[in-house]
């Protein structure tokens, strides 16, 4: 007889069915949802100042750029890849944005032309992962350094320019958007949420990306076109990291080679606390708002008890596991035969 | 005799396609030593005795950092372990912020210890992976966050100085390099698990885990031994950098994960797990130093160094891809 080995024993699995007692509660994201308000709560009491408004608004524009830069590595992660070219897209499009207004390039010019090198940057991401089938972490990988490098050739490791003034305004802690009081990049960011939530779960191409992050094969022979939902995917990506790089140049007011480096590994890890599988085809956007919101959170409270740079680190380093090991465990190999 | 008349054939893109299926190291080999023809042309004296120790010592930290990479992405299940980078900086600042600084230096002290802390880690991501069941990407993205927090806590700026012992690592001890005293243990330990049940397992568990389950292999004791044993090359790696750089520095470390596995990637080792091995990663990460080598030696500015090495890495794993599809189409 196999012995298929039931761990009910182990504290941690104790509290993880806790968590997760049914489904429902899985598919509601109510550990994610009851983590971003304890969070509060717990910042709340512990820090002065933590629930102000304007710390609120701080927040929430914070967690603007990081949803944003998270938005395109949710669909690829779907998709069962993982995209590493992002910190650099967001650095390119931060670069290109200043540069050109500073040159006084006309404002659809410099979309346009940020918009032409997201789209090259995704194509040749999804071709790549996909028709020579080398793992997207690689080719990602591949892409950014000579992104990276295109950006020291291009500004000579110097970049200049200045953000027009309605970016500033943009990503201002001051400003608000019409009658709402908050700043357009965060009410921006809302919009983002429901539109690419909604398309996830309604328009038929977005469920392709299901279909293919669930098995591509399967997924080739019902006749999905997995390489186009490949490129899609890849230069959806590349185009919301350019979004999040250009926000970030009103947030930054220069060009600044390396902005994008901290969403890096952020990205991928605000995907998977919200509950977005790296095995593809389960979760969300909404999901990673909420993985957005816990990070800022988190982050902000480490800065309130006036943690070092390197003490954050090791604080968020054992959170990320703490999370996934009470929200985000996989099944024991015994029960997937 | 017909079989003979089989065994001839030109050697055409089609038969190499077919023996790189069947040896996932050879695409790295062949690139090898084009690389190493087109270095020597550059720079004929390249190999030269004189500076053989001090060309063989530069390469050491990066071919260790990518037999790290190896055994975890060997194991399957996703597996890959992007905390080797920072466990080898953190030994790099271990070594000189704590052993040294408390007057440790002593080599039986510190190869045993950071070999013993390198293990440790390794276990500690294996049993995150395998007991715990996380994501490989994400128990060892919290690794890689706390490991290089840690080594700023320890060593806060570069600095300190390596003991003297550790010269002779990066320089030779009488006609031999002393980068071999690293590399040569290393790669004895992962031929003595070439021959054990272990490898086996190991690939069994990488290519179909339920498999390797429902026939009786410990799976989870193997991931946690892989990991284990990616943490004990990543620890000679740390001794290796320590010999090169001669000094701490908490941010040297990180830079080390992503070109550690993509030499295991273009070493032939398969993300999906169960195919490659080390010889590859070790071929392909002197593919990747001779690259660079090249690049520097022609000259290219240093802005263009980055673009030309991306390139050149797609292309190169492009070829690679497509070749060994067409040997597969073969077989």
């Amino acid at each position: 007889m196999i012995d298929l080995k039931d761990d009910n024993v182990s504290p941690i699995s104790f509290v993880s069915r806790l968590v997760r007692f049914n489904s429902k509660t899985r598919e509601l994201a109510i550990p994610q949802i009851a983590s971003v308000l304890l969070l509060f709560v717990f910042g709340a009491v512990m820090i002065q100042s933590y629930a102000t408004k304007s710390s609120i608004i701080s927040m929430l524009i914070i967690a603007s750029f990081l949803g944003l830069a998270a938005a395109g590595q949710t669909l690829v992660v779907l998709l069962g890849g993982i995209d590493l070219s992002i910190p650099f897209v967001i650095g390119v499009a931060n670069v290109m944005m200043a540069q050109f207004n500073g040159d006084r390039w006309p404002i659809w010019a410099t979309f346009v032309a940020i918009l032409v090198m997201a789209v090259c940057v995704g194509v040749v991401n999804g071709l790549a992962s996909k028709l020579l089938s080398i793992h997207p972490l690689i080719v990602t990988l591949a892409t950014g350094a000579i992104l990276q490098g295109a950006l020291l050739v291009w500004t000579g490791g110097n970049p200049t320019g200045a953000a027009p003034e309605w970016l500033t305004k943009f990503v201002s802690l001051l400003s608000k958007t019409g009658p709402i009081p908050l700043p357009p990049i965060v009410a921006f960011w809302i919009f983002v949420v429901i539109v690419l939530t909604v398309l996830l779960r309604k328009l038929s191409s977005a469920r392709s990306i299901f279909a293919v992050g669930a098995n591509g094969r399967a997924a080739d022979l019902t006749l999905v076109r997995s390489t186009g939902v490949w490129i899609s995917v890849f230069v959806m990506s590349a185009i919301m990291a350019s979004l999040a790089g250009i926000a970030l140049t009103g947030f930054s007011s220069t060009g600044y080679l390396d902005i994008g480096q901290p969403y890096l590994f952020a990205s991928i890890a605000t995907v998977v606390i919200g509950g977005t599988s790296l095995l593809g085809a389960r979760g969300n956007y909404w999901r990673t708002a909420l993985g957005a919101l816990m990070f800022t959170e988190i982050q902000t409270i480490m800065i309130g008890f006036g943690l070092s740079q390197a003490a954050q680190q090791v604080v968020l380093g054992v959170l990320i596991v703490a999370i996934m090991a009470l929200a985000g465990r996989g099944e024991p190999v015994g029960k997937r035969i | 005799m017909t079989d003979a008349t089989f065994e001839i054939r030109g050697p055409g893109l089609r038969s190499i396609g077919k023996a790189t299926f069947a040896r996932p190291w050879m695409f790295s080999a062949l690139l090898f030593v084009v690389l190493l023809v087109c270095n020597l042309l550059v720079l004929p004296g390249f190999l030269a005795a004189s500076n053989f120790a001090a060309t063989l010592a530069v390469g050491t930290p990066w071919v260790l950092a990518a037999m790290a990479a190896t055994p975890s992405i060997l194991s399957g299940g996703g597996g890959i372990d992007i905390s080797i980078g920072p466990l080898i900086g953190f030994v790099n600042v271990f070594i000189i912020g704590v052993l040294v600084a408390n007057g440790l230096g002593n080599p039986a002290i510190v190869i045993p210890v950071v070999i013993i802390l390198g293990v440790a880690v390794g276990t500690v991501n294996g049993i995150l992976v395998a007991y715990v069941r996380l994501q490989p990407i994400v128990a060892t993205l919290g690794m890689y966050l706390l490991l290089v927090g840690l080594a700023l806590v320890v060593l806060p700026q570069p600095g300190g100085t390596a003991p003297a012992w550790m010269v002779g690592l990066a320089g030779s001890f009488g006609p031999v390099p002393g980068a071999l005293v690293l590399i040569v243990p290393a790669v004895g330990v992962w031929i003595a698990i070439y021959r054990s049940p272990f490898h086996r397992a190991l690939l069994g568990t990488g290519s179909d885990d339920r498999a390797a389950f429902t026939a009786g292999v410990n799976t989870q004791l193997v991931r946690v031994c892989a990991y284990a044993l990616g943490g004990f090359f990543a620890a000679m790696a740390g001794i290796a950098l320590t010999a090169l750089v001669q000094s701490g520095d908490p941010t040297l470390g990180s830079s080390f994960t992503l070109v550690a596995i993509s030499a295991a990637v273009l070493g032939g080792t398969s993300v999906a797990g169960g195919v490659g091995g080390i010889t590859g990663s070790i071929i392909a990460a002197l593919d990747i130093y001779l690259i660079q080598e090249l690049l520097s030696a022609t000259h290219v500015p240093s802005f263009w160094i980055q673009v030309v090495y991306g390139a050149i890495l797609l292309i190169s794993l492009g070829i690679n891809s497509v070749i060994r599809t067409l040997g597969r189409k073969t077989q």
